[in-house]
């Protein structure tokens, strides 16, 4: 009895071993991929994560599952997935907040942020800067000159420390030469709070992507002063874009794509960049998107992966002089 | 006059059978999914979504409008029958609603919890019809300043739940704060308390503190008491008197402007609103005693001002296109997708859209209600399940349910360790609900607090000159004095002699 | 009871000092990030000193009702098991790890023969991983097993 229990137990543990090495094995995906998103439902990267996941899962013919693990600002999630087996299997949302501006501004991360493979960016969101719909201001160059002549009496609102408001307002104090403690800072749990307070007047101004802002400035509770964008969004014409307003160099804005656990077998990589460059140029897709006041902006892996470094390069000074690396 | 007919014309589009079927599978799914512990209105829309992919707009948003009521509703079911809250909203429901089905009132407790959720979101969607752009404007005003003064007079409420020792109620209540401030601050992107450890980083998630707390501390409660089932005896009966009925219509009311005015207020969560709107009913009624222990009125109070929160949270989403809860955030975002444009607009450019949701969302109120009221008898026979069952099932669905909150592991442990905590904490006869009360406000408390002090460059000004701040501060200061008052002012004796009957749960 | 007075006392010093610590370690301003830790730090030594210097007047110290040797067992056991799941399922998966954890469950809480406690452990686990793993796609942990 005993031994014929070993010889049980020995073929269960041998038949488990056996599936593992991936010989010939059948085209990726042959089973459901999950998509970890570090934050929770709702906000702006868990629906561009939905929109891409139902996009892509339809053309695959096999589930993508949008799975939100939210925690400290995204560290939760994203650890979970760059520590996991890079089968493909396990993929992520990723966006400006969980990469480039999270290094930025936290010293120590359980996970080294570069270590990481991207696979392509979808969207960019974007940023505005606002003030309220009767703020007196007229211009950015107005609210810099009010903002030297009053320091520390404005107040700006923001969404955490890796929000693109947190780097995107002290980027526009630096290049007006402003200190910057200028402002006052308010901070909020998340975008749609600091556009609420701004419509109310408990702030003065606030810089948010397009898909926070939007609707509001539609309901012309808040007005848009400029648009880190190469040209005007669609169904905003009133707000320009900011090189035409004397501020060719603000460039901060959110972005969208997709990433995941370091050494991605190329094949996962090329199908995955191969069908998001489809996505970004399929009609319906873009319809979508713009639903949800995304713009599609694609970029393969190459490309995606210098772009990051570059962010990496101009945040983390950024973060230094604000002082708010911890 | 306009709005009317705008309604009626809403009507007429929602009643058509496509849409009725949608919003009866929405809130069958949002029921069911509610009654799922963990598994909140938020991620259950989040979940659900996909299946509204295939429906045109208005069906769609009618079903996720639908899932939305369903999921508020149906925690809850097991808050009442196995004290699981399902979502934080239900916490309140289980002090009394517990208390009643181990009384064998399981029947009466879940009707009245379904009545008073059709009375107050019905009364609470009307405010919605008729007074929804104002009633927005009004939100804006509502600044860090004020909700600092809101938390300070919802903090006040702990003095009533402290039970016989005001001491050990302040105790669990600072307890509740000292895990509220573990993780990152948000403000400074600083780590607080988290020894270093990734986990506790991401903070402790209150739902999975509420599962041990309330299910799991309750399941090793009843393993020593050797408990047979929830409650044995055959049941009484399945609907609540009529008298019972009338006293609660008071607390309906109540509940319903606490609720909605609350609701519409971004940021203000639906716990902390039930919290306030029980502590009220507490305070005007005349069996106060009973509260905490089976009173009828404090299951209508708290589940009336959740569906008098849901409606008045659609105030803002709709008219100003701010969601003022995450549940809501992911219903705006499935409105977005199918094309609904939230804001002052929208009820100009899509008026049919609008009115045939809102006219879904009566239906929907109704719908619920014929639902589950035949289910009552259903659920309340459930008590009668021999514990050797109920026991591992109450404890199997607190695991999934604290794992799914966040899908973490970790919460599983959080659990866990306030459950073998608050079955200590009944020992030792410190009470566990202003722990919980504090967990849902001292982060509020804190936000709004920094907030303010931002808004003034440091300086604490603004708490002390804005009037609806200092109306409201100085009104928890009230209540606070009242509510020792009227815990000090019994004669010795009378507390001799209850000895420890008077303990809240 | 006193004796649980003075422990309670003596946790939420601990407490006061730890979130004293902690707050001074943050600090950086008036209503910065060791301000809330700091107020709980005053908070938790001000309530310490109510339970470790009060004397009860005229409060009843009825014993802790803790539980009888009997239940001593069945409490231990059970808690016991609730911390060896725990431990165990993200290395034997779901699947096994709950049913294990039910029929040893069901089996403690009431007299119940094996082959009961195994329909029912099968029952409720298959049964739940249905609804969450395969309904809602839950990310349940897989074992070594693959399972």
């Amino acid at each position: 009895m005993k031994k014929s229990l070993w010889l049980f137990s020995f073929f269960v543990l041998i038949l488990a071993i056996l599936p593992c090495p991936a010989q010939s094995a059948p085209a990726y995906p042959t089973k459901p991929i999950e998509m970890i998103i570090g934050f929770g439902p709702g906000g702006a990267a868990d629906v561009t994560a939905r929109l891409v996941a139902g996009y892509v899962s339809k053309k695959w013919g096999q589930p993508i599952n949008v799975i939100n693990m939210p925690g400290a600002s995204g560290i939760i999630g994203t650890r979970h997935t760059l520590t996991a087996k890079a089968d493909g299997y396990t993929l992520m949302m990723d966006n400006h907040a969980v990469s480039a501006m999270l290094a930025a501004s936290q010293i120590d991360l359980p996970f080294k942020w570069e270590n990481r493979t991207v696979i392509a960016r979808v969207t960019v969101d974007p940023v505005f800067y606002l003030v309220k719909q009767d703020s007196p201001w007229k211009d950015l160059k107005e609210v810099a000159e009010n903002i030297r002549k009053n320091p520390k009496v404005f107040r700006w609102g923001v969404a955490g420390v890796t929000a693109v408001g947190a780097f995107a307002m002290p980027q526009f104090l630096e290049v007006n030469n402003l200190p910057f403690d200028s402002l006052n800072r308010v901070v909020f749990k998340s975008g749609a709070e600091v556009v609420t307070a701004l419509a109310g007047g408990h702030i003065d101004l606030a810089a948010q992507q397009y898909s926070e802002a939007t609707g509001l400035i539609l309901a012309k509770k808040v007005r848009g002063l400029a648009v880190v964008n190469p040209e005007r969004l669609p169904g905003l014409p009133d707000v320009p874009p900011a090189k035409e307003v004397g501020y060719p160099n603000l460039n901060v804005y959110g972005w969208q794509g997709v990433s995941g656990p370091p050494k991605l077998p190329p094949e996962v990589v090329d199908k995955w960049a191969k069908s998001l460059e489809e996505a970004c140029k399929d009609p319906a897709f873009l319809e979508q998107a713009a639903k949800i006041y995304k713009v599609l902006a694609y970029l393969g892996p190459k490309e995606f992966w210098e772009f990051m470094q570059e962010e990496y390069k101009r945040y983390l000074p950024l973060a230094i002089k604000m002082g708010i690396r911890k | 006059m306009a709005t009317f007919d705008l309604l009626v014309n809403g009507f007429s589009q929602a009643l058509t059978p496509t849409n009725l079927l949608f919003a009866l599978i929405g809130s069958i799914l949002g029921t069911l999914v509610g009654v799922l512990p963990g598994i909140g209105p938020t991620s259950g829309i989040a979940i659900l979504l996909p299946l509204t992919s295939f429906l045109p707009p208005t069906p769609a948003i009618i079903m996720l409008a639908a899932i939305y009521y369903g999921a508020m509703y149906g925690g809850s079911t097991t808050a009442i029958l196995v004290n699981i809250p399902g979502e934080l909203s239900s916490v309140v429901t289980t002090l009394d609603g517990y208390q009643m089905a181990r009384q064998g009132r399981a029947g009466p407790a879940l009707a009245i919890a379904a009545i008073s959720s059709f009375v107050a979101g019905t009364m609470g969607i009307i405010g919605l019809t008729f007074f929804a752009p104002p009633l927005a404007e009004v939100a804006l005003q509502i600044g860090p300043p004020e909700y600092f003064g809101l938390v300070i007079l919802a903090l006040s409420v702990v003095v009533s739940l402290s039970g016989k020792s005001l001491l050990k109620g302040f105790a669990s209540a600072a307890f509740g704060a000292f895990v509220a401030l573990i993780g990152i601050d948000l403000t400074s992107g600083q780590k607080r308390f988290t020894l270093g450890n990734t986990e506790l980083v991401g903070g402790v998630d209150f739902i999975a503190v509420i599962i041990g707390l309330f299910a799991i501390a309750e399941v090793l409660r009843n393993i020593e008491e050797a408990t047979p089932s929830i409650y044995s005896a055959p049941l009484k009966s399945l609907m609540p008197k009529l008298k019972e009925l009338w006293e609660c219509t008071g607390a309906m009311l109540r509940a319903t402007g606490v609720g909605f005015f609350l609701g519409i207020l971004p940021g203000c969560t639906p716990g902390a609103i039930s919290f306030i709107a029980y502590d009220l009913e507490k305070r005007v009624s005349k069996n106060k005693d009973q509260f905490g222990k089976g009173a009828i009125q404090g299951v209508a109070a708290p589940e009336g001002a959740n569906n008098a929160t849901t409606s008045g949270g659609f105030v803002p989403l709709l008219a100003l296109g701010i969601p003022p809860t995450p549940a809501l955030a992911v219903l705006l975002s499935g409105f977005m997708i199918y094309g609904l444009q939230p804001g002052p607009l929208l009820f100009e450019k899509q008026p049919q859209f609008v009115w045939a949701v809102i006219a879904s969302m009566y239906i929907g109120n109704v719908m619920l209600l014929i639902l589950n009221l035949p289910l009552v008898g259903l659920w309340a026979k459930m008590v009668a399940v021999p514990y050797y069952i109920m026991g591992p099932m109450i404890l199997l669905f607190s695991f999934i349910g604290a794992f799914s909150v966040r899908n973490n592991f970790f919460d599983v442990w959080t659990a866990l360790f306030f459950g073998f905590l608050g079955y200590l904490m009944d020992k030792v006869k410190v009470p566990t609900t202003p722990m919980v009360l504090s967990l849902i406000l001292i982060p509020m408390l804190e936000s709004a607090l920094r907030q303010s002090l931002s808004m003034a460059a440091g300086s604490p000004v603004l708490l002390f000159t804005r009037p609806l701040t200092l109306i409201f501060l100085i009104a928890g200061v009230l209540m606070t004095i009242f509510s020792l008052y009227a815990r000090y002012r019994k004669p010795k004796i009378k507390e001799h002699l209850l000895g420890d009957k008077e303990e809240a749960k | 009871m006193s004796v649980a007075d003075r422990i309670l006392g003596i946790i939420l010093l601990l407490l006061a000092l730890v979130c004293l610590v902690e707050g001074i370690r943050v600090w950086d301003g008036m209503g910065g990030t060791g301000f809330m830790p700091v107020i709980m730090g005053v908070v938790f030594g001000t309530l310490s000193l109510g339970f470790l210097v009060s004397r009860s007047q005229n409060r009843e110290s009825p014993p802790i009702p803790w539980p009888t040797k009997g239940n001593w067992q069945k409490i231990g056991f059970i808690s016991l098991s609730l911390v060896l799941y725990t431990l165990l399922v993200p290395w034997i998966g779901y699947l096994i790890g709950t049913t294990l954890f039910l029929i040893g469950l069901v089996r403690a809480m009431g007299r119940v023969r094996w082959g009961y406690g195994l329909i029912f452990g099968l029952v409720a686990t298959g049964f739940t991983y249905i609804i969450f793993k395969i309904w809602l796609n839950m990310p349940f942990p897989v074992g070594f097993l693959g399972v």
